[in-house]
Order: structure tokens, then C-alpha cells, then sequence
């Protein structure tokens, strides 16, 4: 496919293109003219492309749709810590762990409870300890290099929860929420407290 | 070797790194969605008309570099992608995301990292000097019709 609709696209450009070849050595053409043009080209180009071509998304819808289930887990919202910290405040969400036994043992957000990735349904569903599909549940993984947490979200919308959120990948967003749960504990006891 | 002869082969090689770019995501339009989707920058529906229209776009603009056609516009153009590639990668590795940079095919599958970052700022680099030149020769080519 690519060759024909390139050579294509080189003859449309080179078509397009001559008359203001002509007209830029008679006299000057507007840049903003020739821009409108690349797009005008980009238009037609990714128009025929995906029409025509078997691979084009037009023809070959399946191919998208199995993208999206792929990556459903990546595509799910990614929360900063004060939209986690709303969430979890004001919609009763779940807080997540999605990391290994070990990491959630030496230091957790506050009020997080640990959810393994890759472990048979039944076991999951054991851990998260709810059966409210439409719950939120916030998931977090360790910063940088854990893509564990969309793993486990990928899993869970398999299960048919519906409400899920990632949490911002950084190690200052974890920890941040974790400062902002304790501060909210420790107001709430300061105002039962006589 | 004169400036505009410079100017002739950095065009050149801009646009068919953009041509080369073009192909190896038209050839697999899933795939290249994969890779825009595994950024984690943009929704299911804006990364579906990224993936329809950068390759097109890159092809465009290759097309138009590697031909001499509009060529300020097609530079600056060229710029524009550099930048939002530059951008793009420079987030997605601040938020720490590991998944395949879509990169140029003729560099083959490779993770996003520093390297692939400092690729893509060479070749912002490379398209703001092709930019710049290429303004100078409009400049010089607009006063000579004036002069005349």
C-alpha cells in the first residue's frame, strides 16, 4: 500500500505544488497560503489513505477496536493528587495498591489496601473486598518504570467495574496523597477530640 | 560548498527522514496507534485522528521538502512536528512511561529514553537551521524582486 499512495501523494504534492512555483518566481506567494496547503494535502492524504488503504481505519475497523481494548488500561483517566484526594473524599473511591506484597508491606498510602495483578479472579476479588462494580477505585504503582497498574485495571474492567482511575505516575504524587489522607485523619480526630 | 547547496541537502534529508517516518507508519496504521496510545497523552479519539493524520502529515511535509516545493512552509512545518515530537517524548519520559518511542522505522523498534529524546532534539535542530536559512533565502529573493 504505501508505495502507490506515496507516489500518489508526491504527484498530488508536485501537481498542487506548480502553480505557485509559477506564481512565487512571478511574484511571491503568502506563507500562510502554502500552510493552508500542507493541510489542505495532509487532509486528502490521510482521507485516502485510510478509505482506500485494506490497513486504512475506515476499512479496517477491527484493527482500532482491538487497539483500544490493548491499551483500555492506559486510556483510563490518570488523576493528580488533589482529583485523587476529591475522589476519594467526596465519592467514597478505593484506594489501590497495585505493587508487589513486599513494597506494600515496607510503606503504603494511607488507607490503601493491595491488589495483585495477574492472580486468578477469585483471588483478586477476595483482596479488593467490595462487590460494588460501580465504585470508584483509585490505582496507583510505584513511580517511574511500573506499568502494574494498568495491568491490574485492564483486569478489573475485565472483571465489569466500570468507575476506574489511575493515579499519576510519580513518586511525588504518592506521596503527596499519602500527606494529604494523614492530614485529613488527623483534623478529623482533632474535631471529635472534647 | 556554497550555503545554498547546504541548504539543497539538508532539505533533502529532512524530508526524506519524514518520508521514511511516513512509510514505516503508514504501514501499519495499528500499530503507529499502539505507539501513540502507549504514550499516555492523549484519549482514545484524539490519539485515533493523531494516528490518522501525523503519518499523512509527515508525508506531506517529506514530499514537499524532498521536491523544493513551498519550501519555507514546508520547513517550517517540518519545525512544528520536530517541536511537538520533542515535547511529546520529553512527557512521556517525565512521567515515566516506558512503551515503543514510534520513532523513525529505520532506526527499528526502540524504547523512549534519553536517546531517542536527544534524536528528536537534533533533528528540531536540524529543521530550525533549515528554517532559519530558508528565511534568509526568501528575504534575499523578496528584496531582489523589489529591487527590480
Amino acid at each position: 500500500m504505501p508505495p502507490e499512495f506515496l507516489t500518489a501523494l508526491v504527484i498530488a504534492t508536485l501537481v498542487a505544488g506548480d502553480p505557485v512555483i509559477k506564481r512565487t518566481s512571478a511574484g511571491g506567494s503568502s506563507w500562510r497560503f502554502q500552510i493552508a496547503g500542507v493541510l489542505v494535502l495532509t487532509a486528502l492524504a490521510a482521507g485516502s489513505i485510510h478509505l482506500a488503504s485494506p490497513e486504512g481505519f475506515a476499512r479496517n475497523q477491527s484493527a482500532f477496536a482491538r487497539m483500544q481494548r490493548v491499551h483500555r488500561g492506559a486510556l483510563l483517566p490518570r488523576l493528580t493528587t488533589s482529583q485523587a484526594f476529591e475522589l476519594l473524599r467526596d465519592r467514597d473511591g478505593l484506594l489501590v495498591d497495585a505493587r508487589t506484597h513486599d513494597s506494600y508491606e515496607s510503606w503504603h498510602v494511607k488507607d490503601a489496601i493491595r491488589v495483585a495483578a495477574g492472580v486468578p479472579q477469585f483471588i483478586r476479588l477476595d483482596m479488593l473486598k467490595t462487590t460494588d462494580r460501580s465504585r470508584p477505585i483509585l490505582i496507583y504503582c510505584d513511580s517511574g518504570s511500573c506499568s502494574v497498574d494498568q495491568l491490574l485495571a485492564t483486569e478489573l474492567l475485565d472483571d465489569g467495574f466500570t468507575n476506574l482511575y489511575l493515579l499519576h505516575r510519580t513518586t511525588a504524587s504518592i506521596n503527596a496523597l499519602d500527606v494529604l489522607l494523614r492530614q485529613r485523619d488527623a483534623a478529623t480526630r482533632a474535631r471529635e477530640e472534647p | 560548498m556554497t550555503v545554498s547547496r547546504i541548504v539543497i541537502m539538508l532539505r533533502i534529508a529532512i524530508g526524506l527522514i519524514f518520508l521514511v517516518a511516513a512509510i514505516g507508519k503508514l504501514n501499519d496504521p495499528a500499530k503507529f496507534l499502539s505507539a501513540v496510545y502507549g504514550y499516555e497523552l492523549v484519549g482514545p479519539t484524539t490519539g485515533l485522528l493523531t494516528a490518522i493524520t501525523l503519518p499523512a502529515l509527515e508525508a506531506v511535509i517529506g514530499a514537499l521538502l524532498v521536491t523544493g516545493t513551498w519550501r519555507f512552509s514546508a520547513s517550517l512545518a517540518a519545525t512544528t512536528l520536530a517541536v511537538l515530537f520533542v515535547v511529546a517524548q520529553a512527557m512521556a519520559i517525565s512521567n515515566g512511561v516506558r512503551a515503543d518511542c514510534g520513532c523513525v522505522a529505520l532506526f527499528g523498534p526502540s524504547a523512549l529514553s534519553q536517546a531517542t529524546l536527544g534524536r528528536a532534539v537534533l533533528l528540531l535542530s536540524v529543521c530550525v537551521s533549515l528554517v532559519l536559512l530558508e528565511w534568509r533565502a526568501e528575504l534575499n529573493a523578496s528584496s531582489g524582486r523589489s529591487a527590480a
